[in-house]
């Protein structure tokens, strides 16, 4: 009877909270359907007034010099699985060294990582991160995966360190004892332990990758071919204050936007439901 | 033997830390620190992006200090704005998770639903919440005069009401992805423990408490920390819903500092003062952390 | 396990570098030209017909511009001119376009030496002539009659800067009023012609528009929403800015009527709610449904509400409102924008081609077709008269017609660093009723005239051109 009622408890309150999530993508969903003055006029309605595929026509046609939307989708999909391979790479290998050895210069490593956490948003180093690109020659694609794996590198470090200290140490003092190698205690031990958070990491730097507007743009001004969807498809809803903001076209955009993220959650969702460590040591 | 051995393995060690983390460091100093530097050597300079860069001293930093009055506000409206929100998404995320780590029917598709807000861009999601809050016709005032039978809110004529939205918007936002983390952090503990405790008589509730939470502690403090950090520095989300709307009250530290990099046609940009802003709010995120990490210091020890 | 990380890496590279390869071989013309034929009957409706690609050795002049809302007619103009003379001459021109972020993303490009041969000299770009990455157009010898031809068009300080020519007059965009005559006349109203007239009428349609119409549209989102909306459509009586070119200081004082109109507005709840909420393309739509009586508009207001937001009320367009009755001296302002500049990037081999394009952008008959379609009114009425329109372009003759009209004046606020709130958000706390007009000014031109002499001392900057004092009747 209890378990009952606590389940129907349980429900409602996920229930209250799925309308509130629901409410504004609703919206969103609606307005691709809607035409841009429809929008701009506001009001309550989901159900569009005048419904129009043409939204989704416009953004499949994107393109400037002949490059479509698949090109631009193909970029984002290279430039976002870099960066989680980057990411990944890069995060796991610092945290595990941070989190479970020690070497000289340590702590001073550690605490510009942590500095540079407290320092502000991206844009404003936009300028400088341009000179410095252009002068590797990376002002290419290649350029904003790097940018884009360090410049979260700090934070996912210190998720994926918060998540390595739940993993005994015991684990590394008997692989130690079996004759392993440093490398090898990461490779065999640790590294399988921390898939859940290294797949969330991956999850969190393919979605901000994915989103990532300024850095791209900024980027790939002048090279069309180069650019992302996110970039293609902000740069359909612009025309600035001399002109109308096509918010139609961005919403329609975004929809395609959100589908490949969405299909990654899923595939990703299994790291998430199989339980990792269970009886890793016992007694 | 026993000693040659150590000092083998320690200079192993050492070079294959080096080794391992050469990418991340080489990479962080790159591309973040490296651009960090060239920003931050305006802030003892005055430059405006032509002409003459000229040597000031701390003129700058008086300035922030004495001469600001809206970079404080500012900062007076970021910590109420972390604040508050943290309260209101992180024990939302907490317990979300904890729901749905169980054996749940439609566990899945809640998940999904849940995590869905974070995949849609931050232009987007001011679009909608600001058409949502509109006082002409928007949903929610709709909603108000149905159930008030009185005239809706102007939401974002006021700033306390305009900060609301915000928080609003930052929590719809964000909360997929704490749940996620939490949910990991979840993974993470065995399950013998739980059957231990059971075995011994122990109420859900205890469960909870005596063993999901110490066990998370190091998740947790991490997950704040990151939440906590990511909604001082709240910028895009800010220019977007309000640009700092009603008159510069729900201005943001990141978005007061963006815009005296970024002016525009309002003028020509002060690096130097923009660089000693920089400084200073780096300064408070840093003393937060600081003295966030060190009175949570028991909870991320474990075992 | 070296080995499995070692090979785990060289896949994904592989991996990463075939799709890097097939993208950017994607632009091969031999196998674009099957997909974009194929893509050219669904994406009529977004870019007309789809361009062909570059042969693979014409010369690429890249044209980085900010223009919007005319972006694809230029867009097709310029594939018209690619596959015609552009296949004579060898010459592909390249357009690219960005219109958020267009200033940041051009700074930061001519910072890191990643220049466009072609920009948009959209904004007072003061600081690239002081940085030299701009091209003196009066040294090239074959624009030389181009630039006679603009001759009694050319502005120091708009096209001149410092004694350089930097860019070539492309429009003028007047400032005025756009009226909804469906509402004005559902109210048995006149239309307005001072500024009190405006807040009677809005009165009026207001109080009879039972929460639906409003009679006036006003947002402070747009950025410098209160000098392009309530500063820029007040200069039919004075002919005064807040620049006082001939004596060289700022004074804000002559906008106190407006100021104070859109105060007693915005207080008595006349303007279409709310201000803080609605964009610039919020408040047109409004207009544009019938609900907002009065709102100022551009030049490029024409092309919104005759394409992007069609208005479904009838509108007209009048002059400015004035600060008094009787007769102006002058019936109110417009913008000059100059076209496209030259960047420093532009080796000498290179330049042929580039002023080859470059004529191209300042032809007759671009700006014919340019104005044909209402996207722009250039200076040369010669233009205008020869022109037909392409298609009905509602209220594009009221917009057109700048008799008595004059340019607006110089001002230096680009260039200024000044402490404090800037006069836009000195206003917006005046008009929503946080300070008086009074009490403010004062110290607004205190903290403006101490920032000009600041830049004038630092002598970074010649200043000459902000302080010849200023006739404002048009030649």
């Amino acid at each position: 009877m209890k378990r009952k009622k606590w389940n129907i408890l349980v429900y409602l309150f996920l229930g209250i909270i799925a309308v509130f999530t629901l409410i504004p993508l609703l919206y969103t969903l609606s307005a691709s359907f809607k035409t841009n003055p429809e929008i701009a006029a506001g009001g309550a309605h989901l159900i569009p007034k005048e419904f129009t595929l043409d939204n989704y026509k416009q953004v499949w046609s994107v393109g400037q010099e002949g490059h479509t939307f698949w090109t631009f989708t193909k970029n984002s999909i290279f430039v976002s699985l870099l960066t989680v391979v980057g990411t990944v790479i890069v995060t796991s290998m610092s945290a595990y060294c941070f989190q479970r050895r020690h070497f000289p210069g340590k702590k001073l490593l550690y605490n510009i990582f942590l500095a540079t956490m407290f320092i502000g948003a991206g844009a404003i180093t936009m300028f400088p991160l341009m000179q410095i690109t252009s002068s590797l020659q990376l002002n290419n694609l290649i350029g904003v995966v790097l940018v884009q794996v360090f410049s979260t590198s700090a934070a996912n470090l210190f998720l994926t360190m918060g998540y390595m200290k739940t993993i005994s140490v015991e684990l590394d003092q008997a692989a130690l004892i079996d004759g392993c190698s440093y490398f090898g205690i990461f490779w065999r031990i640790i590294l399988p332990l921390c898939k859940p958070i290294l797949a969330t990491v991956s999850l969190m730097s393919f979605q901000g990758s994915w989103n990532n507007y300024l850095l791209p743009n900024i980027m790939t001004s002048m090279k069309p071919a180069m650019q992302t969807l996110v970039v293609a498809i902000v740069k359909l809803k612009s025309s600035g204050g001399a002109g109308a903001t096509q918010y139609n076209l961005m919403m329609a955009g975004t929809m395609f936007a959100v589908l490949p993220i969405l299909t990654i959650y899923i595939f990703m969702n299994q790291y998430f439901v199989e339980g990792v460590t269970a009886g890793a040591v016992k007694g | 033997m026993p000693s040659k051995r150590k000092k083998r393995l320690s200079m192993t060690e050492t070079v294959q830390s080096y080794a391992m983390i050469s990418v991340g460091v080489i990479g962080l100093f790159i591309f973040v620190v490296l651009p960090l530097l060239w920003v931050l050597r305006y802030c003892l300079f005055s430059y405006k992006g032509f002409g003459e860069i000229r040597f000031v001293g701390f003129d700058n930093f008086v300035r922030v200090f004495q001469r600001s009055p809206k970079f404080w506000l500012s900062v007076r409206t970021t910590f109420v704005f972390a604040v508050g929100k943290l309260c209101v998404e992180l024990p939302l995320a907490l317990v979300l998770a904890c729901m749905l780590a169980k054996k749940l029917k439609g566990r899945t598709f809640f998940r999904s639903l849940f995590f869905m807000p974070s995949m849609l861009s931050v232009a987007v999601i001011g679009v909608i919440f600001s058409y949502m809050f509109s006082s002409y016709n928007g949903v929610v005032n709709e909603i108000i005069k149905l159930i008030n039978g009185v005239g809706g809110i102007k939401f974002f004529s006021k700033a306390s009401t305009a900060l609301m939205v915000l928080m609003i918007a930052s929590v719809w936002q964000n909360f997929g992805f704490n749940m996620l983390f939490f949910m990991t952090g979840l993974q993470s503990i065995p399950e013998d423990l739980y059957e231990a405790a059971r075995i011994d008589g122990a109420t859900e509730r205890q469960q909870f408490f005596k063993i999901t939470i110490p066990m998370l502690g190091p998740v947790i403090q991490m997950v704040v920390l990151n939440a906590l950090l990511g909604s001082l520095k709240v910028t895009d989300l800010v220019l977007v819903l309000t640009d700092g709307n009603p008159l510069g009250q729900t201005e943001t530290i990141m978005t007061y500092v963006y815009k005296q990099f970024f002016t525009g046609s309002s003028g020509a940009p002060d690096y130097g003062y923009a660089s000693a802003l920089v400084v200073v709010s780096a300064v408070i995120l840093g003393i937060v952390t600081v003295i966030y990490l060190t009175s949570t210091k028991k909870g991320s020890e474990i075992y | 396990m070296m080995k499995k990380l070692l090979c785990g890496l060289l896949t994904v590279t592989m991996l990463g570098a075939c799709l890097w390869g097939c993208g950017s071989k994607g632009e091969e013309p031999a196998k674009d030209a099957g997909t974009t034929q194929e893509q050219g009957g669904g994406a009529e409706t977004a870019t007309g017909t789809e361009p062909a690609e570059a042969a693979g050795d014409a010369e690429v002049v890249t044209y980085y511009c900010a223009i919007g809302a005319y972006l694809e007619t230029m867009k097709a103009e310029v594939d018209n001119w690619n596959q015609t003379v552009g296949k004579e001459k060898n010459i592909y021109i390249q357009l690219t376009s960005d219109i958020d972020n267009y200033g940041t993303n051009l700074t930061a490009m001519m910072q890191s030496g990643n220049y466009p041969d072609l920009y948009d000299y959209a904004y007072d770009y003061t600081d690239f002539s002081a940085n030299g990455w701009n091209y003196d157009l009066s040294t090239i010898d074959e624009l030389s009659d181009l630039i006679a031809r603009f001759e009694p068009y050319l502005v120091d300080g708009v096209n001149y800067h410092d004694g350089r020519l930097v860019g070539l007059p492309l429009e003028v965009i007047p400032v005025k009023f756009a009226v909804n005559l469906d509402l004005f006349e559902k109210n048995n109203l006149e239309l307005p012609k001072t500024w009190d007239d405006v807040v009677e009428c809005a009165k009026v349609i207001t109080e009879n528009g039972d929460g639906v119409d409003y009679g006036y549209g006003f947002t402070w989102q747009w950025s410098g929403g209160i000098r392009r909306l309530a500063m820029k459509s007040c200069y039919s009586s004075t002919g005064v800015s807040w620049w006082d070119n001939g004596n060289a200081k700022y004074d804000f004082t002559p906008f106190k009527k407006s100021i104070e109109a859109h105060q007693e507005m915005y207080e008595n709840g006349y303007m279409f709610p709310d201000p803080s909420e609605l964009s610039i393309d919020g408040i047109r739509s409004k207009f544009a449904e019938g609900h907002v009586g009065m709102i100022t508009a551009y030049g490029y207001d024409i092309g919104v509400y005759n394409d992007q937001f069609p208005a479904q009320c009838n509108w007209t367009i009048i002059d400015c409102p004035t600060y008094e009755e009787g007769e102006a001296p002058y019936k109110g302002v417009y913008l000059n924008r100059s076209n496209v500049g030259i960047t420093i990037g532009v080796t000498e081999e290179h330049l042929p081609a580039v002023v080859e394009v470059f004529k191209f952008l300042h032809s007759e008959e671009l700006y014919s077709k340019l104005y044909s379609v209402g996207a722009i009114i250039p200076h040369e009425s010669s233009i205008m008269e020869s022109t037909e329109m392409a298609k009905e372009v509602k209220n594009w003759e009221e917009m057109s017609d700048l008799t008595n009209y004059a340019p607006l004046n110089l001002y230096p606020d680009n260039l200024l660093t000044v402490e404090g709130d800037n006069y836009n958000t000195v206003f917006q706390a005046v008009i929503m009723g946080a300070a008086e007009f009074d009490d403010v000014v004062g110290d607004l031109n205190d903290r403006y005239n101490a920032a000009y002499q600041q830049l004038k001392d630092s002598g970074d900057l010649n200043l000459e051109a902000y302080e010849k004092p200023y006739t404002a009747l048009q030649k």
